[in-house]
């Protein structure tokens, strides 16, 4: 398999004064072709950020991005090879969508950046239709406005957009948490179907594990802006290796695991000594003195890293 | 303690009467932990705002009764229910940040109700100020006190608001989404917290929520809510693990949870239905994969299953 997105140390810190912020710090990692990364972490991690570094909002501050083998950004520029090829579909339907747009300028939008002859054929009704149509909306909605359509709708809307320009990778920033759970269902099984049909690549965004597990091979555990853990959806399932990953999988309320074994939380709030010390340091339920020096990316089995000492 | 009895609310709007709740009846005793579980728009918070005397003025109830200690809250004047509200059952949202005033302190916040509850001096209000903050564990109370909402986290936050809702302290706690707006491992922290206050002080909780793993972790009692209507209600175990209404069942298939990735999720076809043009018959027919004639036609009332466990559903009853 090909690796579609490679990261090579990317770093973003923003700066304010003397106060630098690291959202992302040295962040190395690859998206193989047909592959679905489900990324993980609390509110702050870096999650978002990671999105923006890669359909272009916001340029890295170290590092390079490589999209199939064609590096992302020069200095601050983002160069599109191909307009389209990187889509978006965020969290929240009712402000992604213009509410002065009808579902039909919605979707043909993106056309806008590419080709006119591109654009020609992309935007006939023929195919237009048959994009709605798979989405599962009907072809009366086109002349209509968001506010119509319910929750679930507007996200049918907002993957038809993403979808229109014939992408090869789309970023899923949170796609389902607005969704109630019967909805979010259907917007589950739509986007799994779409991926096998048109061959997509997905980042997966998320805080919620069970999602993750349901739709995602590979796992990526973000926390304050480093990967801490990273391996196939299986592995960091069945055998977590950092502890902030055993936390974040024992406190997700699920139906059904028992929890007979009592969940470890987060430790009393403690303050590192060194620079050096591991980032998860200050909460970590198993510290000790060697916690001190940063742990590096280490080898857990076939395909799986996480960086920890234990 | 609290019974609800035969509510019904509706909202006059513009374009006609919104049927927001029909026929709710539940009770929550002492020191239970009851759990409502509902889709957006199935009544569930309407139903929390309706205890409280806190709906806007558009809303009509229509008939039904709320017990309180022998009181009908529904009969009480506004200043009586003040004397109820927040001192006798209290409230905790799902935003933390709106909940609490932007420009105070959190402790001059948390002393004001407890001044306004309790009658007490400034300094033993300040003291109490202290014990509160502790109980709902934060570490370094005298700190935090001085410091304003935009510099606590969102768990912090939500931790302040607890213990406001807890100063009186109240029988009840009402509690809409309390975790919603917060990360996994915090909102697994709020909810050991609001079980340790119900065990300690005895306090009872009507829990608000939409996920279902929620109410596993926290509730004696489940009641779900579909529609303005409560399809299901009984003890957490039975509900959760022996559903016997098809809504209850389809929800619990629909989750992610435990799945596997080969297979489709099922999904539940179609949308909520317009709670203007509530259908005749069951609310819940149009999506349903048992659906029959009778259900078209006429809606099935809540009915007595076995062990305290009630089902809304002509397919239980043969």
């Amino acid at each position: 398999m090909t690796a579609i997105i490679e990261m090579d140390q990317v770093q973003k810190h923003y700066t304010k004064g003397k106060l630098t912020i690291k959202a992302l710090d040295d962040t190395t990692i690859s998206i193989a072709e047909g592959d679905v990364l489900g990324l993980v972490g609390e509110s702050g991690s870096g999650k978002s950020t990671f999105g923006k570094l890669l359909i272009g909002l916001e340029p890295p501050t170290g590092g390079e991005i490589r999209y199939q083998g064609a590096p992302l950004w020069k200095k601050n520029k983002y160069v599109r090879r191909k307009p389209g090829e990187l889509q978006t579909v965020f969290q929240d339907p009712q402000s992604s969508l213009d509410p002065r747009m009808t579902i039909k300028e919605i979707i043909i939008e993106p056309l806008y950046a590419l080709s006119k002859n591109e654009r020609k054929q992309k935007e006939s009704y023929d195919n237009l239709l048959k994009l709605i149509k798979r989405v599962g909306l009907k072809e009366e909605h086109l002349e209509r406005y968001p506010h119509e359509f319910s929750g679930g709708q507007r996200q049918r809307i907002a993957i038809a957009r993403a979808l229109i320009t014939e992408p090869s990778f789309i970023i899923l920033d949170e796609p389902t948490s607005a969704l109630d759970v019967s909805v979010q269902a259907q917007v589950l099984n739509l986007l799994k179907e779409l991926k096998e049909e048109r061959g997509l690549t997905y980042l997966f965004i998320s805080h919620n594990m069970s999602v993750i597990k349901y739709m995602c091979s590979k796992v990526a555990v973000l926390y304050k802006g480093n990967i801490v853990e990273i391996g196939s959806t299986e592995q960091l399932f069945n055998n977590p290796q950092h502890p902030y990953t055993e936390i974040l999988l024992s406190s997700l309320p699920s139906l059904f695991e028992n929890k007979e074994k009592a969940i470890e939380g987060f430790a009393e709030t403690a303050q590192p000594k060194g620079e050096n010390s591991c980032i998860f340091y200050e909460k970590c339920p198993r510290r000790t003195d060697q916690c001190m020096t940063s742990p590096a990316l280490e080898s857990r089995g076939k395909d799986h890293f996480a960086v920890c000492h234990y | 303690m609290l019974e609800v009895k035969d509510l019904h609310v509706n909202f006059q709007t513009f374009r006609g009467t919104i049927e927001a709740l029909k026929n709710i009846n539940f009770s929550i005793a002492e020191k239970e932990v009851v759990g409502i579980v509902g889709e957006s728009g199935s009544g569930k918070s309407i139903t929390a705002l309706t205890i409280l005397g806190l709906l806007e003025k558009n809303a009509d109830i229509a008939s039904g009764e709320i017990t309180y200690r022998g009181d009908n809250l529904l009969a009480l004047s506004k200043k009586e229910i003040q004397t109820i509200r927040g001192k006798k059952i209290a409230m905790v949202f799902q935003e933390p940040m709106t909940a609490l005033h932007p420009t105070m302190k959190v402790g001059e916040q948390l002393s004001e109700v407890i001044r306004r509850h309790r009658n007490v001096s400034r300094k033993e209000a300040k003291r109490l100020m202290l014990v509160a903050l502790n109980d709902v564990h934060i570490h370094q109370p005298e700190y935090v006190a001085k410091q304003y909402p935009f510099e606590l986290s969102g768990g912090m936050r939500q931790r302040i608001v607890i213990a406001l809702a807890m100063a009186a302290p109240p029988d009840l706690l009402i509690a809409d989404e309390p975790t919603t707006a917060l990360d996994v491992t915090i909102q697994h922290e709020i909810l050991q917290l609001m079980k340790e206050l119900n065990e300690k002080k005895g306090t009872s909780i009507l829990f608000i929520t939409h996920d279902l793993g929620v109410v596993s972790q926290i509730c004696n009692r489940t009641i779900v809510m579909y529609a303005g209507e409560v399809i299901e209600s009984g003890e957490t175990k039975d509900v959760l693990y022996t559903p016997q209404h098809p809504y209850t069942k389809a929800l619990i298939e629909a989750l992610p949870d435990g799945k596997n990735a080969n297979v489709p999720l099922k999904a539940i076809q179609g949308e909520v239905p317009n709670l203007m043009e509530r259908p005749i018959g069951c609310a819940f027919a149009s999506r349903c994969s048992h659906v029959m004639e009778t259900c078209k036609t006429n809606p099935p009332a809540l009915a007595h299953w076995q062990n305290q466990h009630d089902v809304a559903c002509w397919l239980e009853r043969g």
